[in-house]
């Protein structure tokens, strides 16, 4: 899951290691192309919600977030230069960034909410339980003061290194180490009987 | 001991340095900083309290994959809010794009025959079902319109007209006319040489009323 940041210089997709689909879709976007579009919302509106999800603690804003994130690419693509990665790496970096502004500038966003209910009532007893716990990792997750949380879902859930979270949150590397060494000692504490389950002669599966 | 978890003198990880470490970096090594990593494993490799904190380390990395991912139905309709807000912000976006960007707004390109074939990669615009209320621009802009999908048609359409005016008042007999008509048919859609042929009939039929 490890990903590179985004390097700007050669623009060609070819030149600069840009996949060849990514490469012909940032084109024929580029040209205005509403298919190819649809194809780069489809793939990768998943990663930018999820980042989004994870970064920010209220639903509704991370979706006016992944929105917007994903429009920035509409707009910009004539003029976007892809590095290795792709579109991830961009999108990645401008769905942070957004986040963290969204938390700058409002700080209502650190209240809590609970996770929404899903549509379908789970129709097995695994899948309850999954959700149950499920919701309460994303209850301790939210918990978690924001530069912990950003920290985290950068290193632990989008795959970036220490160095590439530093850069992205503009802290230094020890600054992420303490704040990923905060946040986890923190997820540890709050989630210690689901977190001893899961250990190694436990009775549970996973 | 330094903020690695090292002990100063010898430059070994201790025991509390490593479930600093664990606590910052995870159970999966690979994460670390490379220069962490040797320590780290000859210390698990040789320390059973070492072996368990890196264990309930792996053990918190599960727990952590169990968060919630996106709900599905709430992705899909995020997806076609985005394709409405593309097609809303249209053209006025970026005007070096042309008139494809009218297609965002939960549109699907298909194309369209003109001339009794596919018209060859051109693009129409039709809205798709559960995409929204379809906004205006989603319709073929006038430029393009007349720019260059059905310019000929109906310049075939016009001078068959013109030519059925004119020789309909004349004294050249209906078959004749039909004839003209025809010449320039290739140039129009089928449909288009429907509405020719009904348009001479018509005019045919005029002429015989007032006469």
């Amino acid at each position: 899951m490890r990903t590179a940041l985004a390097r700007t210089g050669d623009t060609s997709p070819a030149a600069n290691g840009v996949s060849s689909e990514d490469g012909q879709l940032l084109a024929r976007l580029a040209e205005g192309d509403a298919v190819a579009f649809r194809k780069v919302v489809d793939r990768h509106l998943p990663l930018v919600l999820g980042v989004a999800r994870r970064m920010l603690r209220d639903e509704a804003e991370a979706e006016d977030v992944a929105q917007e994130a994903i429009l920035r690419l509409w707009r910009n693509a004539s003029g976007l230069e892809l590095g290795p990665g792709g579109f991830k790496p961009w999108l990645r970096r401008v769905v942070t960034n957004l986040c963290i502004d969204r938390v700058r500038s409002s700080r209502h966003l650190s209240v809590v909410e609970e996770v929404p209910e899903e549509a379908e009532p789970a129709r097995q007893l695994d899948g309850l339980v999954d959700r149950d716990l499920s919701r309460r990792v994303d209850e301790a997750l939210k918990a978690l003061p924001d530069r912990q949380r950003q920290a985290l879902t950068l290193f632990h859930f989008e795959g970036l290194s220490q160095t590439e979270v530093g850069a992205t949150l503009g802290i230094s590397d020890e600054a992420v180490e303490s704040l990923l060494a905060r946040g986890r000692r923190s997820l540890k504490a709050a989630l210690k009987e689901e977190w001893r389950d899961l250990l190694p002669g436990s009775g549970d599966p996973a | 001991m330094s903020r690695n978890g090292m002990n100063g003198r010898d430059q070994k990880l201790t025991l509390d340095g490593l479930e600093r470490l664990l606590d910052a970096y995870g159970g999966d090594l690979s994460r670390w900083p490379e220069r962490l990593v040797v320590d780290a494993q000859a210390l698990i490799g040789s320390s059973n309290d070492a072996r368990r904190l890196h264990r309930e380390a792996q053990a918190l990395d599960r727990l952590l994959t169990k968060a919630s991912a996106p709900d599905p139905e709430r992705l899909d309709k995020l997806a076609e809010r985005i394709m409405a807000a593309a097609g809303r912000e249209g053209l006025a976006a970026r005007p070096d794009a042309g008139g494809k960007r009218e297609a965002a707004a939960g549109a699907r390109i298909i194309p369209m025959p003109v001339n009794g074939r596919a018209n060859g990669g051109r693009k129409v615009l039709e809205p798709q079902a559960g995409a929204g209320p379809a906004p205006s621009a989603i319709r073929p802009s006038r430029g393009r319109w007349f720019g260059d999908v059905n310019w000929q048609a109906a310049a075939a359409l016009a001078a068959s007209l013109a030519f059925g005016v004119a020789i309909g008042v004349s004294d050249i007999a209906p078959t004749a006319t039909y004839n003209v008509a025809s010449l320039v048919q290739p140039a129009a859609s089928d449909a288009e040489t429907v509405l020719s042929e009904l348009q001479l009939d018509a005019w045919n039929g005029l002429d015989e009323e007032q006469i």
